[in-house]
């Protein structure tokens, strides 16, 4: 038996259906115009991606010193260790003795290779060495963790390069303020354009929305099918885009800009996953079927 | 059936298109509303289906306050109603059958109970025989009954008609009348807005008179 819900979805589907092909030019403007805006979208995000793998590379070489008193017991050096590697703002700890620190200042400075002996005593205290998980890897948080240890017995002095941290807080911060500007601007002109069609479309069939008023119908079985067409575009648009994405990537890591220049891998060298892809669809669908519900508010009243 | 206490109905600064219009209509009724062009017929046709709401007074059509009802249950007053008017409002790439269904697919009656009483309407209406014609393939006599058909399709209580013999020929006229009294016979209650004088005396039914929007002295219930 046919219930009315299905029938009333039979028809939404039908009329949008018959709505698409009716003014097939229309269609396909709506479709193009989105998967151009939802490209130039996905161009961007493709180029957030990266530069977010980026960051997140460069935010790995980030990491925290803890300087031990010369006269910290085994086992304070211990209790702060087990300290270190418990807290879920620590993703690594090394031990550094003052031997290794050593060695390595012989190794990065060769020419003051000699002033170490010859001041004498203890000048390197042992240390740790702290990487912060990706998600403690701003200012706000490497201070919070530094002033955890600092009152830590054994303790000396907790070091890390705040200005690095700021630096790396404010290109984030730039990319998701741009991004968003950005993004928002794109997926506005998707909405204005699909809102557009919708209106072209409720225009050219006024009379038959007007006659179905006239008979009784609900404004749900009334918008239904303009909904459900301009999720179909979006759809169809996001899909477009997704592919077109793709493609072009394809090329253009196959090219010889990119062979040729390094800083291509670094802002270009990585695609977007399969979620992004689907979530490029996804959001033209969810866009088509905004701005038709705006559309409709404002140009049938229904 | 319906009832119109102290109706207003204005549009802009100037005079209003219906002044404080008073009226009730019987339920089984057939009642003719008239007055020259711009009297405010179609105004107060209007404001019965809720096209339009009045800028004062109340309507009541069988028992629910017209004026006051929500966006979302105007759709269900209207299927109480048949509304046809002069320019048939057909729609063209569809068929005779198509136009008068949709009414009946539009309430979400079952494909089945569509197509009965479709072809039953069509029947009564002496329009088998057009059911696959397009509009623009028949007369304009049978457009006005391929609009009646829609409006009776889904059996309203009420039938609204907004000069539905205006496009038509005198026998066209008559015959669009007759088939309304027809329809009337069987209960529903009508008002047929029109300045057709002719066609109102033939009729003798009771005239509800309208001039600059205020409802004459007799036309009143």
């Amino acid at each position: 038996m046919t219930t009315p819900i299905l029938q009333a979805t039979r028809h939404c589907l039908r009329e949008a259906r018959d709505g698409l092909l009716r003014h097939p030019a229309l269609t396909l403007l709506a479709v193009l115009s989105i998967a151009v805006s939802l490209y130039v979208f996905g161009l961007f995000a493709l180029f957030a991606f990266n530069l977010s793998r980026l960051v997140r590379g460069l935010g790995q070489e980030l990491q925290m010193q803890i300087y031990l008193d010369a006269s910290a017991s085994p086992e304070e050096i211990r209790a702060l260790r087990e300290t270190l590697m418990t807290d879920p703002a620590v993703k690594e700890v090394r031990y550094v003795t003052p031997d290794e620190a050593r060695r390595r200042f012989d190794t990065q400075f060769p020419g003051l290779k000699g002033i170490t002996g010859a001041i004498g005593g203890e000048i390197f205290p042992p240390s740790f060495e702290v990487i912060p998980r990706p998600a403690y890897r701003d200012a706000d948080a490497a201070e919070h963790l530094a002033r955890g240890f600092r009152l830590a017995p054994g303790v000396q002095e907790v070091r890390y390069d705040r200005d690095w941290f700021e630096r790396l807080k404010s290109l984030i911060a730039l990319m998701r303020g741009g991004g968003y500007g950005v993004g928002t601007l794109l997926l506005l002109a998707v909405m204005v354009t699909i809102g557009t069609v919708v209106r072209l479309t409720v225009l050219a069939r006024r009379e038959e929305i007007e006659i179905m008023k006239l008979v009784g119908a609900t404004a749900a079985f009334i918008r239904g099918p303009f909904l459900i067409g301009a999720a179909a575009q979006g759809l169809l648009g996001g899909l477009l885009a997704a592919g077109g994405l793709a493609l072009s990537w394809r090329l253009f890591i196959n090219s010889e800009i990119f062979r040729e220049n390094p800083f291509m891998a670094l802002v270009a060298g990585a695609f977007l996953p399969v979620g992004g892809l689907a979530g490029l669809a996804i959001a033209g669908m969810i866009l088509g079927l905004l701005a038709a519900a705006v559309s409709l508010h404002r140009a049938a009243s229904v | 059936m319906i009832q119109l206490f102290h109706v207003t109905r204005r549009y802009g600064p100037g005079a209003p298109a219906l002044s404080d219009v008073s009226l009730q209509v019987e339920k089984g009724e057939f009642v003719f509303l008239t007055g020259a062009s711009g009297a405010g017929k179609t105004t107060l046709l209007r404001l019965l289906f809720r096209d339009e709401v009045p800028t004062s007074g109340q309507i009541v059509v069988n028992n629910e306050n017209v004026a006051t009802l929500p966006p979302s249950r105007v759709p269900y007053l209207r299927r109480q109603m048949g509304v046809v008017f002069q320019d048939f409002k057909l729609l063209p790439r569809k068929t005779v059958f198509e136009n008068v269904a949709y009414a009946t697919q539009v309430i979400g009656l079952s494909p089945k109970e569509q197509r009965r009483r479709t072809y039953h309407v069509l029947e009564m209406l002496a329009l088998n025989h057009r059911m696959h014609s397009f509009p623009e393939h028949i007369s304009g006599g049978e457009q006005q009954r391929v609009a009646i058909a829609r409006a009776l399709v889904n059996r309203p209580l009420i039938l609204l008609a907004d000069e539905p013999t205006g496009n038509l020929d005198p026998d066209l006229s008559l015959q669009i009348i007759d088939v309304i009294k027809e329809i009337n016979s069987h209960g529903t209650t009508v008002i047929v807005a029109t300045h057709d004088r002719e066609m109102i005396r033939r009729m003798a039914r009771r005239v509800l008179a309208l001039q600059q929007g205020t409802l004459l002295p007799g036309g009143s219930a």
